[in-house]
């Protein structure tokens, strides 16, 4: 069943036993909880967008390895133009979702590990290429969403893995055995862990020999034995709980992300893809990196489209849309919006073949769209504010303008121009709190400074990439300075 | 004749591509052609693409004629969007004419071979 329907997605999930734990309560049915449901709805989208004829182009690929049509989320990337694709497909799900969607860290993750493990198994004489591709060929059957869990918790940031006070601050081995290994550890910021399938772990940074064990990559069932979850909090969660139509600002999609503990987890040998080969954790970590800020060229700027969208008809709303300011903060938000886009297609369209045949974008671009990305958002942001009024804030609560009391005067008084109902005014303002600084903020704003790594690791990157020695020999010819 | 209508992904369309598709697909069925979409197994293709990038011409096979739409252009000439889907069947209707005149003609020279010979 290479293409699962939107409703065998749903159904698939409400098979798991997951263990999850949110505000102090375990969540017994994980699909139906009016705070999880909106971010299933999102991942659920990438299962209907696949069914439409509209959207195949993008969001279906024929898989190099069995030449079905597969979901692009389930992807090896074949060439530069599959790297495009990837982008506009991603722009196009925020476009939808308005939220982040969740799907595609494990798109990266496959995408990074396919190269490795190759490389791997070519030097030491390993099978994990091997596994990896059995489980890839699993995965692509089965339509599975898979977490891509790289993010340790980290612990004292002053010390290398194995000086921590606790050793389970990274994810780690703790015991091998004939038939499997046992894990410890917690990965956080786990973005769609409860919508998924698989998890798909990665090492976090770059180990050293004494760091061996930390050396890790794995995939297990996202339902295992010895795996739990805690559930991060978003800013106004809560209205969720309220019933209501619009309070929420986006009532339908959303997203998560969750502390993910494996709590001394067995892992069999077939599921292994890296244990305490260090030397090769660098280059598993830079390419997913790389593929994940290539991604926030295209689903930041979805939302962006939506947030530009809302800002425009708020001006409208309020009668302020001819203001040369506004048109001109307008224009400004689109700028930066294609600006992050030209990064995210500049970068794919630079991408390069690996030695296991599928294509790895430009890294020194793929970080300068990372990078933009974590200005250009806030940026928007702000101007999306400016055009809103302080009313997106200040304003009473959907359940005010439906009290016989109170709704007239909220009617009367929150008006602006008198075509537009003042309930579609408060709806577009809600949205915008909710992209600016609600549920949706968590994906627009902060992921966009910490996803995919915060800003100062890909300015290590561009340092690294950036090529300056050949910028002073270029300068030394011109200004007539001998080599 | 079978007309395919292949669509484009959809990430950032300038025209309404499932109006449009919609509108094209009736009034061809009326002329008595078929309609597929998203298959090459056609006579006759129209490429309907959102925007400028064409991405359902450059991405897809192109056996078959065909006529691209990319944005508001039909064939790479800008027309206003009104205007899209009466130039299409214009173009598919031309293209229908020209074989058909091509088959009258082949039978024509057949039958003249067949009466010289
Ligand atoms: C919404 C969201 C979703 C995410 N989804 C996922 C996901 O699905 N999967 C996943 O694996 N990860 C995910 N991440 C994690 C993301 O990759 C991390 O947030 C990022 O790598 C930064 O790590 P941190 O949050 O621990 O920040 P910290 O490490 O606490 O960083 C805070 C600050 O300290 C600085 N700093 C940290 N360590 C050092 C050091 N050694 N030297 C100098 N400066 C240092 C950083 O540069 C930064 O400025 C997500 C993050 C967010 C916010
Ligand atoms: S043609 Fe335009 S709208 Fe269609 S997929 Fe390509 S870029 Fe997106």
């Amino acid at each position: 069943m290479p293409l699962k329907t939107p409703e065998q997605y749903e159904e698939s999930l409400r098979k798991m036993n997951f263990k999850v734990y949110l505000m102090g309560e375990e969540v017994k049915n994980v699909v139906d909880h009016p705070i999880i449901r909106p971010s299933m709805n999102s991942v659920k989208m990438t299962y209907t967008l696949a069914q439409d004829p509209q959207h195949a182009e993008l969001m279906t690929a024929t898989s190099s390895l069995t030449g079905k049509k597969i979901n692009r989320f389930c992807h090896l990337h074949q060439s530069p133009e599959d790297l495009v694709k990837k982008v506009k497909m991603q722009r196009l799900m925020g476009q939808k979702t308005a939220a982040c969607f969740q799907r595609c860290v494990g798109m990266d993750a496959i995408n990074a590990m396919d190269s490795t493990t190759f490389e791997m198994d070519k030097k030491l004489g390993t099978e994990y290429h091997k596994r990896f591709r059995s489980f890839l060929l699993k995965m692509q059957e089965e339509d599975w969403t898979v977490d891509g869990a790289m993010t340790d918790v980290k612990g004292d940031r002053g010390l290398t893995p194995g000086k921590q006070a606790d050793p389970d601050l990274f994810c780690r081995i703790v015991e091998r055995r004939e038939d499997g290994i046992v894990v410890r550890g917690c990965k956080a910021h786990q973005t769609g862990a409860v919508n998924s399938h698989w998890v798909l772990v990665m090492p976090t940074l770059t180990m050293s020999k004494e760091d061996a064990d930390f050396a890790l990559s794995f995939v297990a069932p996202a339902d295992a034995e010895g795996i739990f979850y805690i559930l991060g909090r978003q800013s106004c969660d809560t209205r969720k709980l309220e019933g209501g139509q619009f309070d929420m600002g986006n009532k339908e999609f959303g997203g998560h992300e969750a502390m993910m503990i494996f709590d001394n987890l067995f892992v069999p040998w077939e599921n292994v893809f890296m244990c305490g080969e260090y030397e090769f954790s660098g280059a598993l970590v830079e390419r997913f990196a790389g593929y994940h800020r290539q991604s926030y060229g295209g689903c930041k700027v979805g939302v962006g489209d939506v947030l530009i969208g809302a800002a425009a008809l708020a001006a409208d709303y309020n009668g302020a849309n001819k203001a040369s300011h506004v048109k001109d903060k307008l224009i400004e938000m689109m700028h930066l919006n294609e600006t992050l886009y030209a990064c995210g297609i500049a970068c794919s369209a630079e991408g390069h073949k690996t030695a296991s045949g599928n294509y790895l974008i430009d890294l020194l671009l793929a970080n300068v769209c990372k990078q933009n990305v974590t200005r250009f958002p806030y940026e928007i942001a702000r101007l999306a504010e400016d055009i809103a009024g302080g009313l997106m804030v200040t304003m009473p609560s959907e359940k005010d303008l439906r009290n016989p009391v109170t709704g007239k005067y909220i009617e009367k008084y929150l008006q602006g121009i008198p075509s537009v109902p003042t309930e579609h005014r408060m709806r577009i303002l809600r949205l915008i709190e909710n992209i600016t600084l609600g549920t949706a903020a968590v994906g627009y704003r902060t992921e966009s400074m910490h996803g995919a790594g915060s800003p100062q690791a890909q300015r290590i990157m561009i340092s690294r990439q950036g090529n300056l020695e050949q910028k002073k020999a270029l300068a030394k010819k011109i200004a007539g300075i001998p080599a | 004749m079978t007309v395919g209508i292949q669509f484009c992904g959809g990430c950032n369309p300038r025209i309404d591509r499932g109006q449009i598709a919609l509108e094209l697909q009736k009034a061809l069925v009326d002329m008595g052609f078929d309609v597929v979409f998203n298959s090459p197994d056609a006579d006759f293709m129209v490429f309907l693409s959102g925007c400028l990038s064409g991405c359902a011409f450059k991405y897809n096979p192109k056996d078959p004629p065909y006529v691209t739409v990319a944005a508001a252009t039909v064939d790479g000439a800008e027309v206003p969007a009104k205007r899209i889907v009466p130039e299409v069947l214009m173009k598919v209707r031309k293209y229908y004419e020209r074989l058909e005149t091509e088959i009258r003609k082949e039978d024509h020279e057949r039958r003249d071979g067949a009466e010289t010979g």
